[in-house]
């Protein structure tokens, strides 16, 4: 400090010691706290120890000493000693003025940080990452070894997040708090490593600022700053603790918002994309044959399910038809959907001789890895209807209710023989087939059709199914379909359509 | 849902509760998968699963697959009615052994 002061004040001290000189000292000089020379006039090598001197203060201890040289009165002594005293004071004003500069600083530094942290959590970042700026800013603000946040939600796991990087639990931090909470009301607590609590916990710090605050309805924030690095915590590092805390819980509720948002966002976006898709995949209209009256309609759920149909006319007086239905749900599905129709089609269209079992061998072939991939699997019914001989040839992998009814009734379920396209590498479907008589009538429909259900969480079913057709038969297959939907309609009630609703109807004309 | 594991001799077995669906689907997949850390020889118990869809059955397909691509197996037992009818239906009793009871499942795997 005095050297420093030595330097810096050089030109005034030069003329207090001409002013000793020419007044008859043979020499002046300046020492440290260890008796060293900081500064001497003149330049030259003294002899030996000062015939005079005066202590050179700062807050009651001595720093330094001010010398002079020669043979001197008693009131010579006095002057040096009022010499000494006025640098002493310089030496505390100049020692104030470095702190209050320090002060300031530190001010605008944490000013900077403050700024800082307001804006990073204004970024898109994420919660971990908010809250890793946090412990930083907090750290270096309060200047401590560490700091540390973290994010409780009601009903999962917590998010802790400790600066610099260090391996303590968060189960530690909550059972603090829930402890502190439990002595007191207040949100805010200052503890020493002498303080009980700690020891019971076994948590190794020396001084220790924690703060819970409300983020949200079910969401706090703990926020917590260790080892202060230089002594203990003090009213300004309270204040300015709360200072960093009031905005946090703020910052941290609209990061969350934008990250539950945005998520909702992306949901929403897949799910009308997987509408479109699905939309697109299915027939525009139902072919229109002579010997057939065909019928078909898919009602999409919000929640898209994955339920495709299609007629294929191919060659040799062959309608390939199918029925399928996804196991999953959203894009995921809608894609494998793509993929089916794709395989399903491309074969469909080459077959000269019905064979559905084939195809759905091939489909199965070539699909497997896919579906394992996403572990889904979809239930598919193929029929290949030979309008000429009037024979449904069928194959089902899974599906159901696929119903049969011949003219003169009644309708009857027709079962799977083999489990969905994508839980076996090989398909195990076998080819059935049926003569079909004029008035004949299949209806194929999905399984949210038959699982459709009303608010006292009882099911449509495949009985009332099977009864509704008995009762629509006298209709074409237009307005039979329509009806089915109605009496789904009715039967749900005010209950919202969970899975989407797909009927196929093939009828021989009489 | 509710999911417990067991073991019983090198045999795991899972009990299973309520209603296995694309809400409790997610929970099961992951209890399945935290099982086969350990095993390749599961026994799923369904005695208290009263309802199952598509979801959930892809989520016991996907089980079934990976034991067995671990040369093991995930078998089920004791299916209430309602839940076996979906695995009769959709023929897929034909791919998971399905017991009667839990110890007969236990003993298969001996």
């Amino acid at each position: 400090m005095l050297e420093t002061i030595v330097d810096t004040h050089s030109a005034i001290l030069n003329d207090l010691a001409i002013a000793w000189i020419d007044s008859g000292a043979q020499a002046v000089s300046i020492t440290d706290s260890q008796g060293c020379i900081i500064a001497q006039w003149p330049l030259l090598t003294l002899a030996g120890c000062s015939d005079l001197c005066a202590p050179i203060q700062l807050h009651g201890h001595s720093i330094g000493a001010l010398h002079i040289w020669g043979k001197f009165e008693l009131p010579v002594a006095m002057r040096l000693s009022a010499d000494a005293q006025f640098l002493s004071s310089i030496v505390a004003l100049e020692s104030e003025l470095a702190e209050m500069t320090t002060d300031v600083i530190d001010q605008q530094d944490q000013l900077m940080a403050l700024h800082q942290l307001a804006q990073t959590t204004r970024v898109d970042n994420d919660i971990r990452q908010n809250l890793t700026n946090l412990a930083r800013i907090t750290a270096h603000l309060l200047k401590t070894e560490t700091a540390f946040m973290v994010l409780q939600a009601d009903g999962q796991a917590p998010l802790p997040v400790v600066y610099p990087t260090e391996d303590w639990p968060s189960a530690m931090w909550q059972a603090l708090i829930q402890e502190l909470e439990h002595r007191s009301n207040k949100n805010q607590w200052l503890l020493h490593e002498n303080d009980a609590l700690l020891h019971k916990l076994t948590i190794p710090v020396r001084n220790l600022l924690v703060k819970k605050i409300a983020v949200r309805p079910g969401i706090s924030l703990i926020l917590g700053a260790a080892n202060k690095m230089a002594g203990d915590f003090y009213a300004p590092d309270l204040k300015l603790f709360s200072t960093i805390a009031e905005p946090a819980g703020a910052n941290l509720e609209n990061a969350i918002l934008q990250q539950e948002i945005l998520n909702q966002t992306r949901i929403q976006t897949e799910m009308e994309l997987a509408k479109q898709v699905q939309m697109r995949l299915l027939p525009q209209h139902t072919p229109e044959l002579p010997e057939l009256e065909l019928a078909a309609q898919s009602l999409p759920a919000f929640d898209v399910g994955g339920d495709y149909y299609d007629f294929i006319l191919g060659q040799g007086n062959l309608l390939t038809f199918t029925l399928s239905d996804v196991s999953g749900k959203g894009m995921p599905a809608a894609l494998l959907m793509t993929m089916l129709r794709t395989v399903l089609r491309g074969k469909a269209k080459e077959m000269t001789v019905a064979a559905p079992e084939e195809l759905l061998g091939v489909t199965n072939e070539s699909l497997y890895d896919d579906f394992s991939e996403v572990d889904m699997f979809a239930t598919v019914f193929i029929g290949q209807y030979n309008y000429d001989q009037h024979i449904l040839y069928y194959a089902n992998d899974g599906h159901a209710p696929v119903i049969y009814r011949p003219a003169a009734g009644p309708a009857v379920l027709l079962p799977a023989d083999a489990p969905p396209l994508g839980v076996l590498p090989i398909s195990l479907a076998e080819r059935q087939m049926i003569a079909f008589q004029p008035g004949d009538l299949l209806v194929v429909t999905s399984d949210g059709f038959s699982e459709a259900e009303r608010c006292d969480a009882e099911m449509f079913g495949y009985d009332r199914l099977l009864q509704l057709i008995d009762q629509l038969v006298a209709l074409p297959a237009e307005a039979m379909m329509k009806s089915m939907f109605s009496a789904i309609q009715n039967f749900s009630g005010e209950h919202p359509q969970s899975d989407d609703q797909t009927v196929l109807i093939l009828r021989r004309r009489d | 849902m509710e999911t417990r594991a067991r073991v019983i001799n090198t045999v795991h077995v899972v009990d299973l509760q309520g209603r296995l669906d694309a809400h409790q689907g997610k929970q099961v997949d992951q209890k399945l998968a935290e099982v086969m850390h350990s095993t390749n020889q599961t026994v799923v118990n369904m005695s208290k699963v009263h309802f199952i869809d598509s979801t959930g059955l892809s989520v016991l397909v996907k089980g079934v697959k990976h034991h067995r691509e671990k040369n093991g197996d995930l078998v089920l037992c004791e299916l209430q009615q309602p839940v076996r009818i979906i695995f009769e239906l959709t023929r897929l009793e034909r791919v998971f052994q399905i017991y009667a009871t839990e110890n007969e499942a236990v003993q298969a795997f001996q």
